[in-house]
């Protein structure tokens, strides 16, 4: 066996780092879908009688539709029957602080590598911690109170905050916008919620970590942002799963609402578990994510590094409505095994003198296939709007694909979009540039794909950016090209 | 799956009655391309409204009940002063006719002797049916479907075609006025020529041309092909052009668009030999309310080959433009160097441009690139020239030109590249 194909075997019967799963005493719903099921979703979390008939009328409307096959991903089909709706980790009583939270809960985050009582006193990040579906727990709300900030699960948002949750949902994302998304409105079961208020300035970073527990469940939360006039906030998503041998589903919805003046930076580091190297198992994540720059001069700034799930299908979107509004997308895609993922973003260019930039580099390994697929669109009011689209594909073994599909739809002529992507392996003399000096193949490779990445890792928040460094490193350990 | 809706029912309801009408005046080794064609077109249908290769050019639409579909087609009356007109101006070139997509042998002038260039038509090449592609798309299968005249032209092993071979389509009012022309280039080994397509209309007549061209690019063979499209503001056409490239071939094309009402161009290339070359070179200059669409795919199979692409697209008025381009590479195809280049201008406020610029790779020691751009005009650039006593319009026709210019300048012909040159300063108002 020569050295790279033993680093290769080294790697590939590397275990999922997050593989476990603890016996939580949880709430289930029985499996299958129906309308029973969503109110008995409904009934479970307390809902005012509006959040049912919206969940009701979002459950008509995916029975009538078909689930889309237009992506660039193979699967076998789902049995929406045959998932379980509703998980929940039983709990005695509603919890005060966090203290008085389930220790086998806490447990299960230090596990994770999520202390969620150091998190509080050391890091400054207060983190809203979901697992299987609900939200568990909330930390460093009072400080956050004390400016306005509300952030708190989004059952809670729903009793406390009915006219805002109200106003807001399904404005970004209607429910009927896709398959996916309709399936999420009609069976959500919890998810973040966060408002900032004018001109306030978020001064810790929000978090929200997802980790699917029980077995044969699907997850399904909602995360409702809204940002109003001149306020900024940063905003981390995690999330992790066990190594399961059956393919799990994860279709979320995130929507973004930035006012006026206000910006928001939304990152994500999607480590779901992505099946074993056969293929075996994974989650299947269908996300929906859309923000909208609703006032002039709004921002929205999407970051994600995507090394789980063994189905990603995912377009973080922004609508530039506002004159002079900026929407960013920066991702990293790593695809390994037989992984596939299709993801990209949708720039939907409305105000004048609005701007975009995406930036998505892709890196293929194993027998995986990685896809990229955005759009731009300029409509004709979009006067002197600008985009730059940059999308690199990186390939690591010659099993592996990576695919490109941008649209680009133009209706004004002031506008000035550019694309450009390129597609290439490391190159021999880059690695032995590096062998040269010392380096072994594999840290070779591992410094050539951070520098590779590095564009999109900078724009990280710093917690993140060091846990999306390993990840990569580990994503491709032993896959030398 | 048995839901699946079928598109343009109508159309393949005539076509059917077309094979009918025919009543033995067809061509007898056709007709497994015939069937074949039906076959697919009933099971498939037409492109609907969210087809995603027609999601900008609603072909189904355009000629969905405008034309008799199920009458034979006639070559109607020869436009006679245009013809001598061509044959002056092109003496000494090989000249064929083709009166809505019917070959035209009388007409047609010949110059370069049998053992360099072999005309046979359809009907006389037995074997034409295998060089026939298949039916990839439906409005390939309705090609084959109505195909009942057309020509195959062969360049025997190591010959040159000393003169190019002109190729004039030309759209005339007959009552019916549709055309399916299917023309078949065999490029044998090492041999060479350079064919040049001009597709026109007389008159102003709502028209359809479907066409297909099949090049079969033999080792080492190096074939050039221009297109050169004027049709009028009511003529509706569909090409395909299917090339297949033999190891060490070199194929480039041309396709420059001027006008038409809906004109959408599908350039297949299937590169499937070491050591080729393909280049595809497009220029569309759309005014008035013209849709030009331009698909464009290279398959690359085999390793150690080179592809370069650039086309260009300035779009003025109600027009809108289209472009697709699709790199494939394989598995196999190590080595590969792919690169794409799709620039647009858009002169009006309501001009609208779409474009796709599509890589799939599945070969990890490649070097592929696209880039694509849109934009208005580099007000630097203008600025430059006002700076030094060009007037505005003037300085932006300049600046359009030498956009163009960076497409015509690869012409192979030097009176091609004059009369290209000309039409486009005319259509830029550049003296």
């Amino acid at each position: 066996m020569s050295n790279d194909d033993q680093i290769l075997e080294e790697f590939t019967s590397k275990e999922y780092e997050h593989g476990w799963s603890v016996d939580l005493d949880a709430d289930e719903a029985p499996a299958g879908l129906s309308e029973e099921i969503v109110r008995f979703i409904s009934a479970k979390k307390e809902e005012p009688e509006w959040m049912l008939e919206w969940r009701l009328s979002a459950y008509e409307r995916w029975k009538n539709m078909e689930e889309p096959d237009w992506s660039n991903v193979k699967y076998p089909k789902i049995d929406y029957q045959a998932i379980k709706y509703y998980s929940a980790p039983k709990q005695k009583k509603a919890v005060g602080s966090l203290d008085e939270v389930d220790p086998e809960l806490i447990e299960t985050f230090e596990k994770l590598g999520i202390s969620l009582n150091e998190q509080k006193r050391l890091t400054g990040v207060a983190v809203d911690a979901v697992i299987d579906s609900v939200s568990v727990a909330t930390t460093f709300k009072e400080t956050l109170g004390e400016r306005g900030i509300i952030f708190c699960s989004f059952s809670e948002a729903v009793k406390e905050h009915p006219e805002l949750v109200r106003k807001h949902l399904g404005s970004v994302v209607p429910v009927s916008d896709n398959y996916f998304s309709a399936l999420n409105s009609a069976v959500f079961s919890d998810g973040s919620f966060c408002y900032i208020p004018k001109g306030v300035r978020c001064p810790m970073e929000l978090s929200t970590y997802f980790r699917i527990n029980a077995a044969n469940t699907g997850q399904f939360e909602r995360t409702l942002i809204v940002a109003d006039e001149g306020s900024y906030v940063s905003y981390l998503e995690g999330c992790t799963a066990p190594q399961r041998d059956e393919n799990q589903l994860h279709a979320a919805v995130v929507e973004i609402i930035a006012e006026k003046d206000a910006e928001v930076k939304y990152s994500t580091v999607q480590n779901w578990y992505p099946g074993d190297k056969n293929g075996k198992g994974g989650i299947y994540n269908f996300v929906t994510k859309r923000g909208i720059c609703a006032g002039d001069h709004a921002k929205i700034s999407w970051t994600q590094v995507e090394t789980g799930s063994a189905v990603t299908w995912k377009y973080p979107s922004c609508i530039l409505k506002g004159d002079y509004s900026i929407g960013e997308f920066y991702s990293v895609a790593v695809t390994n095994n037989h992984q596939q993922a299709d993801t990209g973003t949708k720039m939907i260019h409305i105000g004048k003198n609005t701007k975009s930039r995406i930036v998505s580099k892709g890196i293929s390994a194993g027998y995986s296939q990685n896809s990229y697929r955005g759009q731009v669109q300029v409509m004709k009011r979009a006067e002197k709007s600008r985009n730059f689209s940059q999308c690199d594909s990186l390939l690591i073994g010659d099993q592996c694909g990576a695919h490109t599909f941008p649209y680009i739809d133009i209706e004004n002529s002031t506008a000035q979009v550019e694309h450009e992507a390129t597609t290439s392996k490391i190159g021999e003399d880059q690695i032995f540039y590096c062998t040269q000096r010392g380096i072994d193949e594999e840290n070779a490779v591992a410094l050539i794909v951070n520098g590779y990445a590095k564009e999109v890792l900078n724009k990280l928040p710093m917690e993140f950016a060091v846990e999306a460094q390993k990840l990569l490193a580990l994503t491709l350990e032993g896959s030398v090209g | 799956m048995s839901t699946k809706k079928i598109f343009g029912q109508e159309l393949i309801d005539q076509a059917e009655q077309y094979v009918s009408n025919l009543n033995g005046n067809a061509i007898a080794h056709l007709k497994d391309n015939r069937t074949q064609g039906l076959a697919y077109l009933k099971e498939n249908g037409f492109p609907g409204p969210k087809a995603e290769e027609y999601k900008f050019t609603r072909l189904t639409k355009a000629i969905s009940g405008k034309f008799d579909f199920a009458t034979p087609i006639a070559q109607g009356d020869l436009p006679m002063d245009k013809i001598a007109d061509i044959k002056k101006r092109h003496a000494g070139a090989n000249i064929l006719f083709f009166i809505n997509g019917v070959y035209n042998a009388e007409q047609s002038e010949i110059v370069s002797t049998a053992e360099e260039l072999r005309i046979d038509s359809l009907a006389d090449r037995a074997d034409a049916h295998e060089l026939i592609a298949e039916n990839s798309d439906p409005f390939q299968a309705q090609n084959n479907v109505y195909v009942n005249s057309g020509v195959v032209i062969e360049v025997p092993k190591n010959k040159k075609v000393a003169q190019p071979v002109l190729c004039y389509y030309i759209s005339v009012d007959n009552g019916v006025n549709y055309g399916f022309v299917k023309n078949i280039y065999l490029a044998n080994e090492s041999s060479q020529a350079d064919f040049v397509h001009f597709h026109f209309s007389e008159g102003n007549a709502k028209t359809f041309v479907n066409e297909t061209k099949n090049y079969l690019v033999k080792a080492n063979a190096n074939i050039k092909l221009y297109k050169v499209q004027e049709e009028s503001e009511n003529a509706v056409y569909v090409g395909n052009t299917n090339v297949y490239q033999e190891k060490d071939s070199v194929f480039s094309s041309f396709v420059f668009t001027f006008d038409g009402e809906v004109v959408r161009n599908n350039l297949n290339i299937r590169v499937d030999g070491q050591g080729c070359e393909s280049n595809m070179y497009g220029l569309y200059l759309a005014k008035g309310k013209t849709h030009i669409d331009n698909h464009t795919l290279v398959d690359h199979i085999q390793p150690n080959c080179n592809s370069n692409e650039l086309y260009k697209g300035i779009i003025a008025d109600q027009a809108k433009g289209v472009f697709n381009g699709k790199i494939f590479v394989r598995q196999a195809a190590q080595k590969t160097n792919a690169f794409q280049s799709n620039g647009n201008i858009l002169l009006s406020d309501n001009a609208t441009i779409h474009t796709k610029p599509q890589l799939e790779i599945w070969a990890d020691d490649v070097k592929c690139s696209h880039g694509c751009t849109t934009g208005q005009l580099d007000e630097e650039a203008i600025f430059y020239l006002r700076a030094r006593g060009i007037d505005k319009d003037k300085a932006k026709s300049m600046i359009l030109l030498a956009n163009a210019g960076e497409v015509i300048e690869h012409i192979g012909l030097g009176w091609l590249k004059m009369e290209i040159a000309d039409k486009v300063m005319e259509r830029l108002q550049v003296d």
